[in-house]
């Protein structure tokens, strides 16, 4: 015998004056809209304003890190971190329309820029010494994290242009690209070139923001239902 | 849909029209009650309206719509779970209605559904109720078409062990 759904639920019909008043309420509000653009267009745009925010938020503290590193290791370091924001835009923006196809799961793409950003700084500066490790570092950190301040909001605000429906996942995705651009931003200007101090504190921002990001989430969910 | 988002009062209203009985089901399979279904459905159409923006042609529908109705369905799920947790404990328990005579096929079914996890009561209802393909619930529930399969199996194993195996291929 196959599967099969009872009529009460197979034959079921909602209310009709419900009906009714949802048809008048859409013919009352009826007005156009112009739909998103495409995901790709989306996601470059994300992109781009996030590259141009790092750069800029990097003048205002100077460009130290970026004078001091030789010609392969910026071109491996900063592109890394441009194929990782172009991974967590795309995870944004996916987030932000309902019933997308999902490439790229936020925690996977947190995880990952979290793994490739540690190893990279572990083969370009492979120097573990740790003098005045947290001295040195609180100041990396603070500063990651207060870039990634105007990018989360500036996040948020891209969100609130979709429709998000899964909070704490596209949160988290938000943080974890929020703290991105801190990485971004600390990379051009830090020139303490210790695999220790950059995965602790440069790397630590993603841990701090993407964290922050799902708690917001979550509080936003728990809030909406 | 294109038509609607252009303005079209009467594509809304056919909209409407075409699609609130398959989303009732969906309401009323995972709620079991007619009442709440009907302002889940109500609730649903005016998160459309305020999402229709995000709808881009022509990519499928369905999935795009029953994303949102899942987001309803879960803000529903936590509201009365928040509260609940605030009510207090009557000392004597209010009456219970008599059950439905001749209804008792329903009932058992319902109370199956009731039985599986939400995760795995949500895939069942899609793919049995609404009659969606396993790539379009994939696409709604924000997952990998691997793991609806692997939902909908386990909700089939233990539909087939809540019926005892008797003859009752799911």
């Amino acid at each position: 015998m196959p599967f099969e759904v009872p009529a009460r639920i197979a034959d079921a019909v909602p209310d009709s004056v419900r009906l009714v008043r949802i048809r008048k309420a859409f013919a009352e509000s009826a007005t156009s809209v112009r739909p998103l653009p495409s995901n790709t267009a989306m996601m470059l745009a994300c992109a781009g304003v996030f590259v141009a925010l790092a750069v800029v938020l990097a003048l205002l503290p100077g460009l130290d890190g970026f004078a001091k590193l030789s010609a392969v290791q910026a071109a491996i370091e900063y592109s890394l971190v441009l194929l990782l924001v172009l991974v967590l835009a795309g995870s944004v923006v996916e987030r932000m329309i309902p019933g997308s196809r999902r490439t790229v799961p936020p925690a996977v793409g947190v995880v990952l820029a979290i793994l490739l950003l540690s190893v990279t700084a572990s083969v370009l500066f492979p120097d573990f010494a740790t003098p005045d490790f947290v001295r040195q570092g609180m100041p990396c950190l603070r500063l990651g994290v207060l870039c990634a301040i105007p990018a989360g909001g500036l996040t948020g605000v891209m969100m609130r242009r979709g429709f998000v429906v899964e909070p704490v996942a596209a949160a988290l995705a938000g943080g974890g690209l929020a703290g991105l651009l801190g990485v971004g931003v600390l990379a051009l200007h830090c020139p303490i070139f210790n695999a220790a101090h950059i995965i602790a504190w440069h790397v630590g921002t993603i841990v701090v923001t993407s964290v922050f990001g799902a708690l917001i989430g979550g509080g936003r969910a728990r809030i909406r239902g | 849909m294109a038509s609607y988002q252009h303005g079209d009062a009467v594509a809304a209203g056919l909209l409407v029209d075409a699609l609130s009985p398959q989303f009732f089901r969906f309401f009323l399979g995972q709620t079991r009650s007619r009442e709440l279904a009907d302002d889940l459905l109500q609730d649903f159409w005016l998160r459309i309206h305020s999402a229709r923006h995000t709808y881009r042609p022509p990519e499928p529908v369905l999935p795009w719509m029953y994303a949102i109705a899942r987001r309803v369905r879960i803000d529903q799920y936590r509201r009365s779970r928040n509260r609940s947790g605030r009510e207090v404990q009557m000392d004597k328990l209010p009456d219970v209605p008599a059950p439905n005579p001749g209804g008792a096929d329903n009932v058992d079914f319902e109370t199956l559904l009731a039985a599986l996890p939400e995760s795995q009561r949500e895939v069942v209802v899609m793919l049995k109720v609404s009659g969606l393909s396993v790539d379009e619930v994939a696409r709604a529930t924000g997952t990998s078409a691997g793991s609806v399969k692997q939902k909908a199996h386990r909700a089939y194993e233990k539909l087939r062990t809540l019926l005892g195996g008797a003859g009752h291929a799911v």
